[in-house]
């Protein structure tokens, strides 16, 4: 995997629209997807809407310190999109991560995250829509909070470093977030014994899903029998992917709270056709 | 041995009572030794939140401390359930379960068990 290596701030003084021809290669497709090898790539790609459901790959890193821009590299008019935040040009830029519009403000100088996020975006043939969706799955439980997003490894560690008896509950190469859990976010926890508990999911990841589908989708090793509504407002947590494990598949958005205070209510069973 | 809850103290029928630092969310009789949980408040730090309590009215053991459990100062036992002949398995707030000697207070064995 390549690194991405942008050094773009988003507070430059000036503007370029740069006219180019087309990518380094590729036809967009996931067998043969765009390659980005050159700012010239990067820039392309940001004036041209139209391919933001082609898939890419990273072929160079790419250092766009000499290049001077006043909006996202890419998809600076993308908002629409992604609602209350700023869609995938935070994410390829790489560096500012700034959710203005929402107060979301992301650290910066994570390079790990940049490589994690690049990876994510352009290694596994992802299209930019998929990327900007499953970004906002992990950002939209703490939206309104001041918080930063960081890649899948680092929040095992974080994770591991608290919980010593832990095996590596994040999909590494994916995103996750950090922040406070925002007012309305609709929070439900599944167990089998113990209502209580660290880890939760946003209601609507486990829609209509049976309880084994729900054991799939968070790789867990007992299938719940039970359901209950958490409100965490003002939570602090880390929201991330499953990852893979007991013979699952992962893939489910997870909250990890990392501070007390959520109340659960309402425990019932878990329908055979699901929760509504 | 008849004894019951009154917040924070455990008052056994013949008159002996132990009092804890905070209110008593759970307790339950495991072969002749009740093992107490203790509510800590969110505010409030206590990773070593369980005791062994005697017919006599006398604390036989504290949860010992493990890096399972206290790494992190937010944690605190919640739950517990029978764990096989003088066994206990106690449910931490960060989802590892601990199987605790309910004679001697000794940790036996320990895992994670995430939403269970």
């Amino acid at each position: 995997m390549k690194k991405l290596t942008a050094i773009v701030v988003i507070t430059f003084v000036l503007s370029i629209t740069p006219v180019f021809a087309t990518y380094s290669g590729g036809t967009g497709e996931p067998n043969d997807p765009w390659q980005i090898s050159c700012p010239n790539d990067l820039l392309y790609l940001g004036s041209h809407p139209a391919d933001y459901n082609s898939c890419f790959i990273l072929t160079a890193d790419i250092n766009l310190a000499a290049c001077t821009v006043t909006t996202a590299v890419i998809a600076p008019d993308i908002n629409s999109v992604a609602d209350n935040f700023q869609g995938v040009a935070w994410l390829v830029s790489g560096i500012e991560l700034i959710l203005e519009e929402n107060g979301f403000v992301a650290q910066t100088g994570y390079t790990e995250e940049v490589f994690a996020i690049s990876g994510v975006a352009f290694t596994a043939g992802m299209s930019l829509q998929t990327l900007e969706q499953n970004t906002r799955r992990i950002v939209e439980p703490v939206r309104n909070s001041s918080g930063q997003i960081i890649s899948g490894y680092t929040a095992n560690k974080r994770c591991l470093e608290m919980n010593p008896g832990y095996s590596s509950p994040y999909k590494p190469a994916s995103l996750a977030s950090e922040g406070k859990i925002a007012s309305g976010t609709d929070l439900v926890r599944v167990y089998t014994e113990n209502m209580e508990g660290q880890w939760a999911m946003p209601r609507s990841e486990i829609v209509g899903l049976s309880p084994y589908q729900i054991a799939n989708k968070y790789s867990l090793k007992y299938v719940p029998t039970n359901v209950v509504n958490v409100n965490a407002t003002g939570t602090n947590a880390r929201i991330g992917i499953a990852k893979d494990n007991f013979g699952y598949t992962g893939g489910g958005v997870q909250v990890e709270f990392l501070g007390k205070g959520a109340e659960y209510y309402n425990p019932r069973t878990i329908p055979s056709g699901g929760i509504k | 041995m008849n004894w019951h809850i009154n917040n924070n103290e455990l008052i056994f029928d013949n008159g002996e009572a132990v009092s804890f630092d905070f209110s008593i969310a759970q307790a339950k009789d495991v072969e002749g030794v009740i093992v107490v949980i203790l509510g800590v408040p969110a505010s409030e730090v206590m990773t070593e939140n369980v005791f062994g309590i005697s017919y006599e009215g006398k604390i036989i053991w504290q949860i010992e401390r493990t890096p399972a459990t206290a790494t992190n100062p937010i944690n605190s036992y919640i739950g517990l359930r029978k764990g096989g002949t003088g066994k206990v398995i106690l449910h931490n707030w960060n989802e590892v379960a601990t199987v605790v000697d309910t004679k001697t207070g000794r940790i036996t064995d320990s895992w994670v068990e995430r939403y269970r």
